[in-house]
């Protein structure tokens, strides 16, 4: 059995990685927009999503960058301090990349776990320094009107991001394809 | 596990992580806003375009979901208009007789000498704000300044609380953070509006400081004193709900609720001179 890249010859793979890349801050850009743009109130939030998505298929470094700056527009768009969310995103990103390179499988039920995993641990850093610790009347029910709906607006962002970036770096990705070859006599087999 | 701490990516990631920590202090510490001003300057007419689509598909489904409730009021309105063309002739006599009498004791037209900007488009929202804040596409380069106050025709929307080269942010009057005086327009009595988030989810704010013993009513109109020399006398705020008693119990409360909705907003007048501006300030100084 042998191992082979095989990858369409129209496009040069350099080119689809330019390519690749474009849609990925066009689609930063969606993101960001569409978390500002409406009539205000609770929002999801598609960056986050995305930059996780990102980071199932891409490599460490890229993958923090990404993130990086998801994060850093998602601080603007939610009027936060900036770094806040990027920092998070950025230390997520890395983390998966890594766990998705080494250990984990790349498949929609992983990259569910693991995104709800940081959204919720965001949700409760974002919760507690923002509303909790200054203790002002009616924090609670922030949590419960406005931080929860656009956690599960965000989840269900989560899939289509999820479907977008797999169907991009399917795209642009060097496919890898397993095939069976005859027995080869000539190999020393241990 | 020590070869990963001393590989590439490890130190790249690292540096990463330091120039956001970085980006974070000189965010919490400085007043200017580098980075978040230069990504606002950048997607600011990316976000006037979105917000026109998003604008126009929400429309276009509200009139689809709500053609029959547009209907109805469009019948009620009728009636009331009706009504109003009927009251209008007694106006008109009124407001001569009203010029008459000014001019008989001399008394000059007060606007407070009030210029307002340019019509200001919304061009965004904070995203998951319980006070509503939104983006306007004018700013420092179009005369706007900190804390100038964001009317529309119905009344007072709020202050600007951010002040970018060509954006500018708007605080409304639902948020915490905020605290105006006002007064009533039938009985005169003064008090202080602010906000809360309990009060915002239901979009509305509160009046506190009333004397135990007052006239004030449901549905009275509150106007802005204009002591704090940040906004202008006599521009309407909101309408009077029920009033309680201060859990102090030496002062009354009330609930407000805002004559402008900020989440129905889409343009708006920022109030950039008015007489007296900054006079509080300049007396404390």
């Amino acid at each position: 059995m042998t191992r082979r890249t095989d990858a369409p010859k129209a496009v040069k793979p350099g080119v689809r990685t330019v390519i690749k890349w474009v849609i990925f801050s066009l689609l930063m850009v969606i993101g960001f927009t569409t978390s500002t743009a409406g009539n205000g109130g609770s929002t999801g939030l598609f960056l986050f999503p995305l930059a996780i998505a990102v980071s199932v298929y891409e490599s460490e470094i890229p993958a923090c960058i990404y993130g990086s700056c998801a994060g850093l527009l998602l601080d603007v768009s939610l009027g936060k301090l900036p770094g806040f969310t990027a920092l998070w995103l950025c230390l997520c990103c890395a983390g998966l990349s890594a766990l998705f390179s080494n250990l984990l499988r790349k498949n929609i039920v992983n990259y569910l776990i693991t995104f709800s995993l940081t959204g919720a641990i965001y949700l409760g850093a974002d919760y507690y320094f923002y509303y909790k610790i200054w203790a002002y009347e009616g924090y609670e029910l922030i949590f419960k009107k406005l931080l929860w709906p656009s956690a599960l607006k965000t989840l269900a962002w989560a899939i289509p991001a999820y479907i977008i970036i797999y169907i991009v770096e399917r795209l642009s990705g060097v496919f890898r394809k397993l095939t069976l070859e005859q027995q080869d006599e000539n190999i020393e087999r241990i | 596990m020590k070869e990963f701490f001393s590989s590439k990516k490890f130190i790249v990631i690292a540096c990463i992580a330091a120039f956001l920590i970085g980006v974070m202090i000189y965010a919490a510490v400085s007043s200017s806003n580098a980075i978040s001003s230069a990504i606002g300057t950048a997607f600011s007419p990316v976000q006037k375009f979105s917000n026109k689509i998003s604008d126009a598909v929400t429309e276009t489904i509200d009139m689809l979901i709500n053609a029959r409730d547009y209907y109805n009021e469009n019948l009620a309105l009728k009636e009331e208009l009706a009504e109003l063309y009927a009251k209008i002739s007694d106006y008109t006599q009124l407001e001569q007789e009203n010029e008459h009498l000014r001019e008989m004791i001399d008394l000059a037209d007060s606007s407070n000498g009030i210029e307002l900007s340019e019509p200001c488009q919304v061009i965004g929202r904070t995203a998951n704000d319980p006070y509503g804040s939104f983006f306007i596409d004018k700013g420092e380069k179009d005369g706007i300044e900190y804390y100038d106050p964001v009317v529309t025709a119905n009344g007072l929307a709020g202050y600007v609380t951010e002040v970018q080269y060509t954006y500018s942010k708007v605080t409304t009057l639902l948020s915490n953070e905020l605290s105006l005086g006002v007064y009533c327009v039938r009985t005169g009595e003064t008090g202080v509006i602010e906000g809360g988030y309990e009060l915002a989810l239901d979009g509305k704010v509160r009046m506190v400081y009333i004397p135990l013993e007052c006239e004030l009513g449901e549905g009275d109109i509150l106007l802005t004193s204009g002591y704090s020399g940040t906004v202008p006398k006599g521009i309407v705020v909101g309408l009077l709900q029920d009033s309680y008693i201060a859990s102090n119990g030496l002062s009354r409360s009330a609930d407000v609720t805002p004559a402008v909705d900020p989440y129905s907003l889409k343009t708006v007048f920022v109030i950039t001179d008015f007489d007296g501006k900054g006079s509080a300030y300049d007396e404390e100084n």
